[in-house]
């Protein structure tokens, strides 16, 4: 049976089903309904854990690093600026190796000040040694988190669940939300033993040499890296126990297409329409819905487009003096590929920009036209 | 990987996690910056002319440690009951909280240890006796003082009194209203139990000769206070209804009647004025007044006490002087005053009064008591070979207690100092300081030195008998500046109550100030920022991002090796007993 909620309330859903032991957030628009979710269920006595509403985003991220590292499953939410401020934290929260989930709603970061969906705030985390998942719509962002602590605690790394704001964050879709039993048949309890022992005191992030440091920096990379199978192996299981899956990317219509579009997150939906129409209108069109940024699914998407000679890239984001962040990554992991595609990168939909299916439409077919490629991106702009 | 069963060991490998220790990086060796955690002095300890050693009082008693606190005063005074009421308190008018809010009360706190305190005897007496034996001429202020801190010193102490009972100007000079006797016996009791013999009623010079002095005794010390009253010198008889005010106290001290009219004036501005004002008022004199050369503002009396006085129903004539004494039938009826401008000041600083002539004016009065100062009854003392300045005051070299005869000594009024019961005090402590180094052969110039408060005229006893004890820099003192308010309330000062209406204060010479409530003490002792004095607050120890403040038993120590010279320490601490200063790690 299926329950209408908004993809606020689906996360907070996903972390009471997680069973997790403690949450400690600040409340942000657009993240906002997901505290105030998590709170009425604890003061309902529904969530499992408890609460702590902390000062700032930074304070929030140190004590979920603080509670995983003696031993609990944690849960934290923000967005755009709360996001910026946790920025050192994120780092020690991969560094300290604790499995925390965290979903971000995706929304601009100021200046100037505003609301809307766009993914830079969680794209320009990239570096900080966070799994990141962009999900298309509510339904995904709440099997994500589900999915997440199951990935996260097998190779003690952090992972952050990025669904849009608003599109996805507020908007009301049909849900299905899993039984208990059965997510407790797929997460077990959190068994990762707790660092901090009065017996035996620890020190955590301590001062290491060059060797040391290099050490751990490359033991983390590694781990990054088996995290491939671990992500598909939770995925499998899921469907198995769950009845649901995705990848960590999907392509739709691409084995004989002549372009590929390339999306993420809420307008990859939009996407699906504008492509079908123009199957439908006879032009060989697919679709790459792109889902994990880190580890980024090189193989799987040199895979998929080895054969395609042309590419459209639509980026809810940009990178100042360079293009559309999923735009760049996707061009280096195609570099390897023998029969190079030509690619067109489109900044659209910034702050939430509406992005209709004719747009979508629009861009495909100027990019399979275009003979000449550019590494600059093309801006859309309803208003111009 | 496997997530099922991961231990601490597999944590282990993958991230920094230390089970040891971190102390093995002297992260201070960085800083060339380090705290000094060192005791300092408060600016009332500076003002005062004894040196005593308020803001540890004033700490040791917040701790409920009050004997401790009366203790600490009677390291430095013999007199705290007495200097608790009558003294003139430069402390308060130097005290930082008067930059706050209002000065701390702290003669009030004096007189409230004295009051409810108690000191063991046995503790303060010397661990060693000495052979030599000292003679002290004089029991006032100054006498009592020196016999204390040189009977403390483990010497044999005789002070020799004219008078029938010990105190001078304390008992003869100081009305009852203001100091009872019973308060001031018990100090005087406290200081012959640590040793020191009273012989009243022999004069020196005459009841025991000065040649037997020097035989029997190492050294003197003559404190013989300034007991003659300087005479009016005007026009006119001088009829019997006209005494100088310290031989009227006197007389009034000892009990004889003394007659003088219904309507009384008295010249001068100073405290014995008032005295002499407020006396007359009690023993039946209708109508007083005040005759005073200059302003109010330029009155050596205290401020308090002149408004006392005013209450008690005195007059004051501001800006007059008197000139010619009138008389009616051989009997005094009034005295001629000339208006007095005030001109550029003098060497002391005071604007000259000059006349204005022609504006005489005649007060009408029956008797007249003259307060226009006092000189020592020296005369004797030159029989001795002492010599006297100009003044006629014992003469002694600058700084130090020694007169022009080897061996002996002068200090209080009668040798210049001046005319508070805290200089005489302070001067009979310095007298003691100067004959324990005649006897023992040390540089009086270079103890002082060693243990003098600041750069001003007092040093400490406490520190020169034992400077471990209470570890204090005494050259440096803590300015308000520094003083970290945000840590205090603001508070109102819990002043002396008045135990008497004015109508009825003068009916008697009951005491007419009370001590502060015992319930309220303890806000009075919380108001004192301790300028200076480690209180063991805790904020430098709780507020230490290295962890660098190590907290003993009895002090905090810094870890050098570990301070990386923030100063928050320093900026934090209330009272200024840390501060920044250069210096490489290392430990302390």
């Amino acid at each position: 049976m299926k329950t209408l909620l908004q993809g606020n309330y689906a996360v907070a859903e996903a972390v009471r089903l997680a069973r997790v032991q403690f949450v400690a957030a600040y409340p942000i628009t657009p993240q906002t309904p997901i505290y105030e979710k998590l709170s009425d269920m604890e003061n309902g006595g529904t969530l499992p854990g408890v609460m702590m509403r902390t000062e700032s985003e930074h304070s929030a991220m140190a004590a979920c690093i603080a509670a995983s590292l003696t031993g609990v499953r944690t849960f934290t939410a923000t967005a755009s600026q709360g996001l910026a401020l946790m920025h050192e934290m994120l780092h020690f929260a991969s560094g300290n190796r604790v499995p925390i989930v965290m979903c971000n709603v995706n929304r601009v970061v100021a200046v100037p000040w505003a609301f809307g969906s766009d993914q830079s705030d969680s794209l320009s985390q990239r570096d900080t040694g966070w799994l990141q998942f962009y999900c298309e719509d509510a339904q995904e962002a709440l099997d994500t988190v589900i999915q997440a602590y199951k990935i996260a605690e097998q190779v003690l790394l952090p992972v952050m669940v990025a669904i849009d704001g608003f599109f996805t964050s507020h908007f009301i879709e049909p849900i299905e939300i899993p039984d208990q039993a059965a997510v407790d048949a797929y997460l077990p309890a959190f068994n990762i033993p707790t660092r901090f022992n009065e017996e035996d005191p620890a020190y955590i992030a301590n001062v290491v040499n060059p060797e040391q440091y290099m050490g751990y920096r490359q033991k983390s990379f590694e781990d990054m890296e088996s995290t491939r199978s671990v992500i598909n192996e939770a995925n499998e299981e899921y469907k198995r126990i769950i009845g649901r899956g995705y990848g960590v990317v999907e392509a739709v219509n691409t084995d004989d297409a002549e372009i590929v579009l390339v999306t993420s997150g809420a307008m990859t939906s939009t996407a699906r329409v504008a492509i079908q129409s123009l199957r439908d209108n006879g032009i060989k069109a697919g679709l790459l819905k792109m889902k994990a940024l880190r580890p980024f699914p090189t193989k799987e998407v040199q895979e998929i487009l080895k054969n395609t000679p042309k590419i459209a890239v639509l980026d809810r984001n940009v990178s100042l003096g360079k293009g559309g962040i999923w735009c760049q990554e996707l061009k280096a992991a195609l570099y390897p590929l023998e029969n190079r595609p030509m690619i067109t990168g489109y900044i659209a939909g910034i702050c939430g920009a509406d992005v209709s299916p004719d747009m979508i439409e629009d861009m495909v077919v100027k990019a399979l036209e275009r003979e000449q490629p550019d590494d600059l991106p093309i801006w859309v702009r309803r208003d111009q | 990987m496997n997530g099922r069963g991961i231990t601490i060991e597999d944590i282990k490998k993958i991230v920094p996690f230390s089970q040891g220790s971190t102390e093995i990086f002297l992260t201070g060796l960085w800083s060339s910056r380090k705290p000094i955690h060192s005791d300092k002095t408060s600016p009332c300890r500076y003002a005062c002319p004894i040196g005593n050693d308020i803001s540890r009082a004033f700490y040791e008693a917040s701790m409920g440690h009050y004997d401790e606190a009366l203790r600490i005063f009677r390291q430095e005074n013999p007199l705290p009951g007495v200097c608790g009421r009558v003294c003139y308190h430069p402390c308060e008018f130097q005290c930082n909280r008067k930059d706050y809010d209002e000065a701390v009360n702290i003669r009030g706190f004096e007189r409230f240890l004295a009051d409810h305190g108690k000191v063991d005897i046995h503790g303060e007496k010397p661990a060693l006796l000495r052979k030599e034996k000292i003679a002290i001429i004089g029991s006032g202020p100054a006498g009592l003082s020196a016999a204390y801190h040189l009977a403390r010193l483990g010497f044999s102490v005789t002070i020799f009194e004219a008078l029938p009972e010990p105190g001078g100007m304390l008992r003869y000079g100081i009305p009852e209203y203001r100091l009872p006797k019973d308060i001031l016996s018990n100090e005087i009791g406290y200081i012959q139990q640590v040793g020191v013999e009273i012989r009243t009623g022999v004069r020196a010079g005459k009841d025991i000769s000065f040649t037997d002095m020097r035989n029997t005794y190492q050294a003197l010390f003559f404190a013989i206070g300034a007991h003659d009253g300087m005479h009016l010198d005007i026009e006119g008889d001088s009829p019997p209804c006209v005494m100088d005010g310290i031989t009227y106290l006197r007389k009034v001290n000892l009990g004889k009647k003394v007659k003088l009219g219904k309507k009384t004036a008295v010249i001068g501005g100073g405290n014995t004025a008032i005295d002499c004002a407020r006396t007359a008022r009690r023993l039946g004199a209708k109508s007083v007044t005040i005759i005073y050369r200059r302003s109010r503002a330029e009155m050596p009396a205290l401020a308090e006490d002149v408004e006392g006085m005013e209450k008690e129903g005195v007059t004051i004539e501001f800006l007059a002087a008197p000139k010619r004494l009138l008389s009616e039938n051989g009997k005094l009826s009034g005295v001629e005053c000339i208006r007095m401008k005030l001109a550029e000041p003098d060497a002391r600083g005071r604007p000259k009064p000059l006349p204005i002539d022609g504006s005489e004016f005649i007060v009408p009065v029956d008797s007249i008591i003259a307060a226009i100062g006092q000189v020592p009854e020296a005369t004797y003392v030159t029989d001795f070979g002492i010599s006297l300045t100009k003044s006629g005051v014992i003469q002694v070299s600058p700084g130090t207690a020694a007169t022009n005869i080897d061996g002996v000594f002068a200090g209080g009024d009668g040798a210049g100092s001046k005319a508070f019961v805290a200089d005489a005090i302070a001067s009979g402590k310095l007298g003691a300081l100067a004959i324990f180094c005649y006897l023992d052969g040390k540089d009086f110039h270079k103890e002082f030195k060693n243990h003098r408060i600041g750069n001003g005229h007092a040093f400490s006893f406490q520190h020169f008998l034992d400077p471990e004890h209470y570890p204090v820099d005494l050259n440096t003192v803590v300015p308000y500046e520094k003083i970290n308010t945000l840590c205090f309330p603001h508070g109102t000062r819990h002043a002396n109550p008045e135990r008497l209406s004015p109508k009825e204060s003068v009916k008697s010479f009951q005491e007419i100030t009370d001590g502060v409530e015992p319930s309220r003490m303890p806000f009075e002792i919380y108001r004192c920022f301790k300028c200076g004095t480690c209180t063991r607050c805790d904020l430098c120890f709780l507020l230490c991002p290295d962890i660098s403040i190590v907290k003993g038993t009895d002090k905090y120590t810094i870890k050098t090796d570990f301070c990386k010279g923030c100063g928050q320490c320093a900026s934090t601490c209330p009272r200024n007993v840390i501060e920044m200063g250069e210096g490489l790690g290392g430990n302390t």
